[in-house]
């Protein structure tokens, strides 16, 4: 034990490799929220008066509502009336028109984060929509996904060229009254991105999207909405890195999915925000909403997330089964060290008939590191043969730690069939010394075993991702082996 | 406060009144009496909006205006026996009834009695117990019968006293629209064993909110059974508190038969090393009824284990909650705990509700649970039907193998038998059909 601890400390006490500041001119609203300030956010984007309707019915919503906390998770008030909610990095002219022209600065920023912006972009074969805070700057491989017809854009690009597939869809899974960060984001959101795949067509790439938040004090509320029109099939990463900042940073991003008859959506996410510093200070708070609807008969939604980041993670990807024989997956790594909180999980709710939903969740504690799971397995009365499997595994590292576990299971059909297992312990030491035995250092023996205690996840991760995903985690634990 | 309406608090504050002026007791039983008043003051008439009382609708008991219930006369012979020599205390509408209970010779030192009788004879034992348990902080009925009791069983064992002789504890109600608030107070000190059988039934529409306070010293086992077979309008809203000491064991079996509302209230606190307990929960409801098990288990010290299994077999418009944490405390290191809930629906309206939850503090631990629902396994069923068994019998087969699972880790067999007969008896009520 007192060998290996000291290590995990070691590793545990890593500097957050992406903390750096990008000094570029931000065009930003001053701090506050009021309809004037939405309607600035709504003009700046040269949004119609639907959207901006909407976003007003959004935020008066909000007014009569109050900050849930239910959620194993403390921190203090936030005041949502300092914090800016709008800003953009100032373009040269109306914006890039291609990669070569976008703000060296922030080209800089995305190569040290590793992220194949430009020859990377085709030697890996992504096609990557970069949000810098709130604005989409470059768009790459755009031509030859509109060879299939496939939309795949920032969000207000998608507002300004395709309104009536906005319009459509926006707000079906995640209603803006669905709660109050969902609300906050419907009323202010700033970017997004936006996927729409046309029938029978099968995307030939991973979509991917790397969010970075950089202008201090700006809440980042992303809005997603990816549909699947019938038979078609996405693929779509999200990966996200912060850098260091001393004040937390509030994330409240909506998801909505949506797969229509046969189609497949698969959404990857490796989340690195700022997590704060060792003493807990700083880091973001990421609340988020994200949840999928199969409207069609056998259709499938899937969610991986590899949750390593931030102060606080409230996140619950999460599966409306409505379709006949569809399917939802969740498999989710979560990883809280130093003074992280993590409450995260998922829903499936079972309405039609032969559904199947497959939940696995690892949750990895160390440090100060609290660590939850919380889901929700629902069976309706209409959901014949409804099926659920969920497993939730919790690794502690270290005593100051803690691994819980909250799931509601509420079923309504004697013939679904739901079970629920989880299992919470350490690494033994008969595992470590069994490894140093062959000559495995502790720290690669708990290396070794956190992978293959990840590797249910990682497996469904695209190749790419899970390399990553699997050396973000080496990085984050090192030094608190146990 | 904000979310009682004044209809329910003001009758409360009028009865206590009432209910006091006459009582001639200890200052400090008072003392509690009121404390626990103020608490279900503050607390408030348990909402769908607060999540403890998500599931539960309590607004058929809202409605009625429940009173202190008169004296009623009940027929020796209609009361449930254990086909064996037993302590026997038996209380009607909360109170003692001298002539329904007989007690065998008891070792030295011990003390079975009726709480009202002990406080009089040895009030020195009970005070230093009474309400001193952590936990039910948050229930309203367990406030409200610590303001209310009337009576109930106290049951004291000296240090390495071995009860031979069961003590069985029967709590009858009889009358509608009234509330009866039973008590137990059990303190078992070192080394001391006992086995305790405490059922709750009646007739009529009344409310039961018993609350029961178990203590174990360091080395003490205790085998306490808990059936509740209410009259079917009933609502059974109990709490069980549990201590225990260093090594001390405790098996906890709840049955829970009867009942248009039945919950109970369960918390242990394995407050010394090496404490361990075993908790044995099963429901068996069918039309409207409803049976809810809040179990939390508080892992204090070191090397402490735990073991739920809590299963409910549903049918009709039935349903359960299973609502059960394990908490486990930072120092509470090298712990074993395990929850396991199962739940068979028997028809299509039938519901469950599992909420296995667990809270670990600290790192070198066993701990896991699981939970399923569902109908009965086709394979098992097709097994049987392979050997001829005709579908009809084979589905009843199962459920009562389901069912007895639970009810045959009671060791009293007298208890288990007479249960298990209950069991089949409310079983061949509903034939088990396809849902």
């Amino acid at each position: 034990m007192t060998d290996s601890t000291q290590t995990l400390e070691r590793l545990a006490t890593s500097d957050y490799k992406y903390g750096f500041v990008t000094d570029i001119e931000q065009d930003t609203v001053p701090p506050g929220l009021n309809e004037d300030v939405i309607r600035l956010i709504s003009a700046k984007k040269q949004e119609p008066d639907w959207l901006l309707e909407w976003r007003l019915q959004a935020y008066r919503h909000w007014l009569t509502q109050k900050q849930p906390e239910w959620a194993r998770v403390h921190y203090p008030p936030i005041d949502y009336q300092a914090l800016s909610y709008y800003a953009a990095p100032k373009q040269k002219g109306d914006g890039p028109k291609s990669l070569d022209e976008v703000d060296p600065e922030l080209r800089r920023t995305y190569e040290k984060l590793g992220i194949p912006l430009a020859e990377q972009a085709i030697l890996a074969g992504v096609a990557v929509d970069a949000v810098f805070d709130s604005v989409s700057v470059a768009t790459s491989y755009k031509g030859k996904l509109a060879e299939l017809g496939i939309v795949f854009c920032s969000f207000s690009e998608a507002v300004r060229e395709h309104p009536e597939l906005v319009r459509k869809y926006l707000g079906t899974v995640v209603p803006y009254r669905d709660n109050y960060y969902a609300t906050l984001n419907s009323a202010v959101f700033s970017d997004g991105s936006f996927v729409y795949i046309p029938p029978g067509v099968r995307c030939p790439m991973e979509l991917s999207t790397y969010f970075r938040i950089n202008a201090s004090n700006t809440g980042q509320f992303e809005r997603t909405l990816i549909v699947a029109d019938e038979g078609a099939y996405v693929s779509y990463l999200e990966g996200c890195t912060a850098p260091q900042r001393d004040e937390n940073q509030l994330h409240a991003a909506v998801v909505e999915l949506i797969a229509l008859d046969n189609a497949t959506i698969k959404y990857s996410t490796v989340q690195n925000w700022y997590p704060g510093d060792a003493e807990g200070k700083g880091g973001i708070y990421n609340f988020v909403t994200k949840r999928g609807l199969c409207k069609g008969r056998d259709s499938k939604i899937s969610w991986t997330q590899v949750e390593t980041g931030s102060a606080i993670t409230w996140k619950y990807p999460s599966c409306v089964l409505r379709g006949e024989n569809s399917v939802g997956e969740f498999y989710s790594v979560a990883l809280t060290r130093d003074w992280q909180q993590a409450d995260t999980g998922t829903k499936m709710i079972h309405i039609g008939r032969n559904t199947r939903s497959t939940i696995v969740s690892k949750g990895i504690s160390a440090g100060h590191g609290q660590n939850a799971y919380r889901g929700l397995v629902k069976v309706l009365p209409t959901a014949e043969n409804a099926r659920n499997y969920s497993q939730c595994d919790s690794l502690l590292m270290g005593d100051q730690c803690g691994a819980h576990t909250f799931p509601y299971i509420e079923v309504q059909n004697p013939s679904a069939q739901v079970e629920h297992e989880a299992s919470t312990s350490k690494i033994s030491e008969d595992q470590i010394f069994y490894c140093k035995q062959r000559g495995i250092g502790a720290e690669d023996a708990v290396s070794l075993i956190v992978n293959g205690f990840c590797k249910e996840v990682f497996k469904e991760l695209p190749m790419e991702f899970a390399v990553e995903a699997q050396k973000l985690i080496e990085l984050k634990l090192e030094g608190s082996v146990g | 406060m904000s979310n009682i309406a004044p209809v329910v608090q003001n009758p409360f504050r009028q009865r206590f009144a009432a209910f006091t002026a006459d009582r001639r007791e200890p200052d400090a039983i008072a003392r509690l009496r009121r404390e626990g008043l103020d608490r279900f003051a503050s607390l408030g008439w348990p909402t769908r909006q607060q999540e403890a009382w998500r599931l539960a609708d309590l607004g058929a008991l809202a409605q009625i205006d429940l009173q202190r219930p008169a004296d009623a006369l009940v027929d020796a012979g209609t009361l449930p026996t254990l086909d064996l020599p037993t302590h026997q205390l038996t209380f009607v509408n909360g109170r003692f009834a001298p002539g329904l209970s007989r007690l065998r010779e008891l070792p030295n030192q011990a003390l079975i009695a009726s709480l009202g009788q002990a406080l009089l004879t040895h009030p020195e034992r009970i005070e230093p117990h009474l309400e001193r348990l952590p936990g039910l902080g948050q229930h309203p009925f367990a406030a409200l019968n610590t303001a209310f009791w009337e009576d109930g069983a106290f049951v004291y064992l000296p240090r390495a006293t071995v009860a031979e002789t069961p003590v069985h504890l029967l709590f009858h109600i009889a009358g509608d629209d009234i509330a009866v608030y039973p008590r137990l107070l059990l303190v078992l000190e070192d080394g001391a064993q006992a086995t305790v059988v405490v059922e709750y039934r009646g007739k009529g529409r009344y409310l039961n909110a018993p609350v029961a306070e178990l203590q174990l010293g360091a080395g003490a086992v205790l085998h306490y059974h808990q059936i509740q077979e209410e009259s079917s309008p009933a609502f059974h809203l109990g709490g069980v508190r549990v201590r225990q000491d260093r090594d001390s064991q405790a098996n906890l079996h709840l049955v829970s038969f009867g009942g248009q509302l039945a919950r109970t209230d369960l918390e242990v606190l394995l407050d010394g090393e090496g404490a361990s307990c075993v908790l044995n929960g099963l429901i068996l409801a069918n039309d409207q009824q409803m049976g809810d098990y809040h179990v939390r288990v508080e892992h204090a010290q070191p090397r402490g284990s735990s073991e739920q299994l809590f299963k409910s077999v549903l049918d009709g418009k039935a349903r359960s909650v299973f609502d059960g944490m394990i908490h486990v405390r930072p120092h509470a290191q090298k712990t074993d705990a395990r929850q396991t809930n199962r739940n068979l629906l028997l028809s299509k309206q039938a519901q469950a509700n599992a909420n296995p939850r667990l809270e670990i503090l600290a790192d070198d631990v066993k701990c896991g649970h699981g939970s399923t629902t569902g109908f009965l396994n086709p394979d098992a069923l097709f097994y049987l039907r392979a050997r001829g068994i005709p579908a009809a019998q084979a589905r009843t087969l199962l459920v009562h193998a389901f069912a007895n699972d639970s009810l045959n880790r009671i060791q009293l067999t007298p208890l288990r038998e007479r249960l298990a007969s209950s069991l089949a008896a409310r079983l061949a009520l509903g034939s088990i059909e396809e849902p």
